[in-house]
Formats: structure tokens, C-alpha cells, sequence
């Protein structure tokens, strides 16, 4: 799984929780914050993201992040460390 | 606890009295709307802090916590602030710790997911022994609370590290009845909680509208944004 297939479904997760950000405006540089997202808005695109990426990724470890890039690389990193089943 | 509900509204009659950090912070919103709530909502936020204080609201300073959570400079007075979509809640304590939360009650969201990732594991039992169809609506319940006792800890506004079980931390917390819409809570600590609910009603200290400020900042943001 590449980067930009991580970057892909936590845009899908973003636009999905901010239903009137419009999709041009999606900004992995920016905090979900700064694109209008309330704390629950934030966990629901983590809790998604994690459910179809197949990985966790510690609580501590998130609270770490300042944008959605960070994210997707924690994300991205978490499922390059993930043991590969059949 | 003194707990003000106030519609963000009108941000024109609210950007005289903020700050070049609180513009600046208005100024990194992608949509319009949140930025106008954001501005609205520190110009309420001053202004009951100020007729609390007797100080102008434009003259009250901040600093910001490792969270990012504002703290006012040279009072002991506790404030958290919550909103969702227009409305917002305004908790105020003369000391201590006090959070407060807010979600509007709504559908599609996926309760097992969340709460399977964020809850604490008391909350977790609880929300599953709740019957399927009042389960979103006792979702967000928990989730206000919850967000509320992580808000007075002062701890992380998204995701506590080392969530405890509701009650601890020193902390009560209890529900707001504002809306059946709504689901809202206030926490705090100190023995006997004691719980206000107010309308907020700008008065004669809020600037005129339509200051040159706020027209400004909308030529930015259109200019910042994607064609």
C-alpha cells in the first residue's frame, strides 16, 4: 500500500465527515481543525481510516499529530509495520 | 457554574475585539462559515468573560495550553467553550477545572467504531447494553460527557491518552438540557456541583457591525481559495 493509496481513503473519510467542504479544498497540510472539523468529526475519520486500512494505531500516538499529513503517514507507516496474512 | 448559550452570528460586531492571534487563527479556516463562527464565537467568549471581570473585552489576554486550550492571563477564573454548527456553549467557573461539550444528535455516524476506539471500557459496556434503536442518541450522551471530563483534565481536546473511567480525575459531570437535538454536558470539579444554564444577548459593549477588519478577511479567504 502507497502513501497516496493511505491519502486517498482519509480524503474519502475528510469530505465524507465535512459533507460541505468542497473537494478542491481538501489540504492534507492543514489540522482537520482547520478545515472545520469538531473533535468527534476528527475521530470518526480516524476510527474509519483505521477500520479500512486494517491497522491501529496507538491513542498517544495520535495526539501527537498537527495535520493530515502527519496522519497519513502514522497511518501509512502502521500498515507498512503490519504482518501481511493470507 | 455559569453555563451561556449563545448563537454565532453576526461575526462583523465581534472582530473589533479580538486579537492579531485570534485573526490570524480566523484567517486558516478553508470555509467561510467556520472562520465567521470562530470570530462570533471569542467575541462572545470575551465579552462574557469581560462583564465578569468588568474589563473591556478587547483589553483580555490569552495565552495557550500544550493543547491549545486558551487560558486568560492573570485571573484564576475557568472557562471551556464548545460549539456545533451555530451553537455554542460557554462554561465559566470562578476556579478549578470546568469542560464543556455539545454535538447535535444525528444519524450515520458509526457509534461502534468510535466508541470501539475512544471510549473508556466503562463507557464502552454502557453504550452496548443501551437497546440498538436509542443507541446513537445515548452514543452522542456519552460522547459529550466524555468530551467534557477530557476537556476539564486539561489533558488533550481529541484523544486522551490515559482516558479513566467517568469519575475520575476529582471531576463531577452532568448532562445540559438544551434541545432534544442537542446533546450537551458540563464538567467540573469541587464537592457540590451547581449548574447555571443563560442566554447570551449582546449588549451595548460589542462594536458596531461591519468593521473594516471583517470585510477584509473575506477578500483574503476568497483570494486564498482554489479556483
Amino acid at each position: 500500500m502507497t502513501r497516496d493509496d493511505v491519502l486517498t481513503v482519509v480524503r474519502k473519510h475528510v469530505l465524507a465527515a465535512l459533507d460541505d467542504l468542497a473537494p478542491e479544498a481538501f489540504d492534507p497540510a492543514k489540522s482537520m481543525k482547520d478545515l472545520g472539523a469538531n473533535s468527534l468529526d476528527i475521530v470518526e475519520v480516524v476510527s474509519r481510516s483505521m477500520r479500512e486500512l486494517r491497522v491501529k494505531v496507538p491513542r498517544s500516538e495520535l495526539s501527537k499529530l498537527s495535520n493530515i499529513n502527519e496522519l497519513v503517514d502514522l497511518l501509512h507507516e502502521s500498515a507498512g509495520a503490519r504482518p501481511v496474512t493470507a | 457554574v455559569i453555563v451561556w448559550v449563545a448563537r454565532l452570528e453576526d461575526p462583523g460586531r465581534w472582530a473589533g475585539v479580538l486579537g492579531p492571534d485570534e485573526r490570524a487563527a480566523a484567517g486558516r479556516f478553508r470555509r467561510p462559515a467556520d472562520a465567521s463562527r470562530y470570530v462570533a464565537g471569542r467575541g462572545i467568549l470575551r465579552t462574557v468573560l469581560g462583564r465578569r471581570l468588568g474589563q473591556p473585552p478587547a483589553a483580555l489576554r490569552f495565552r495557550y495550553g500544550p493543547k491549545e486550550q486558551p487560558i486568560l492571563d492573570g485571573h484564576r477564573c475557568a472557562f471551556s467553550v464548545a460549539h456545533c454548527g451555530d451553537l455554542a456553549l460557554i462554561a465559566i467557573a470562578p476556579g478549578g477545572r470546568v469542560g464543556v461539550d455539545l454535538e447535535r444528535i444525528r444519524d450515520g455516524i458509526d457509534v461502534e467504531a468510535v466508541a470501539g476506539e475512544f471510549f473508556p471500557a466503562a463507557a464502552r459496556r454502557a453504550l452496548a447494553r443501551v437497546a440498538p434503536a436509542r443507541r446513537a442518541r445515548a452514543f452522542f450522551r456519552a460522547w459529550v460527557r466524555h468530551e467534557a471530563l477530557v476537556k476539564a483534565t486539561g489533558r488533550g481536546l481529541v484523544f486522551p491518552a490515559d482516558a479513566r473511567p467517568e469519575g475520575g480525575h476529582g471531576l463531577w459531570v452532568r448532562p445540559l438540557r438544551l434541545d432534544p437535538e442537542y446533546a450537551a454536558a458540563v464538567a467540573g470539579d469541587g464537592p457540590r456541583p451547581c449548574v447555571r444554564l443563560r442566554r447570551f444577548e449582546p449588549g451595548a459593549e460589542a462594536p458596531a457591525p461591519s468593521s473594516a477588519w471583517w470585510g477584509g478577511w473575506g477578500r483574503s479567504d476568497t483570494r486564498r481559495s482554489p479556483p
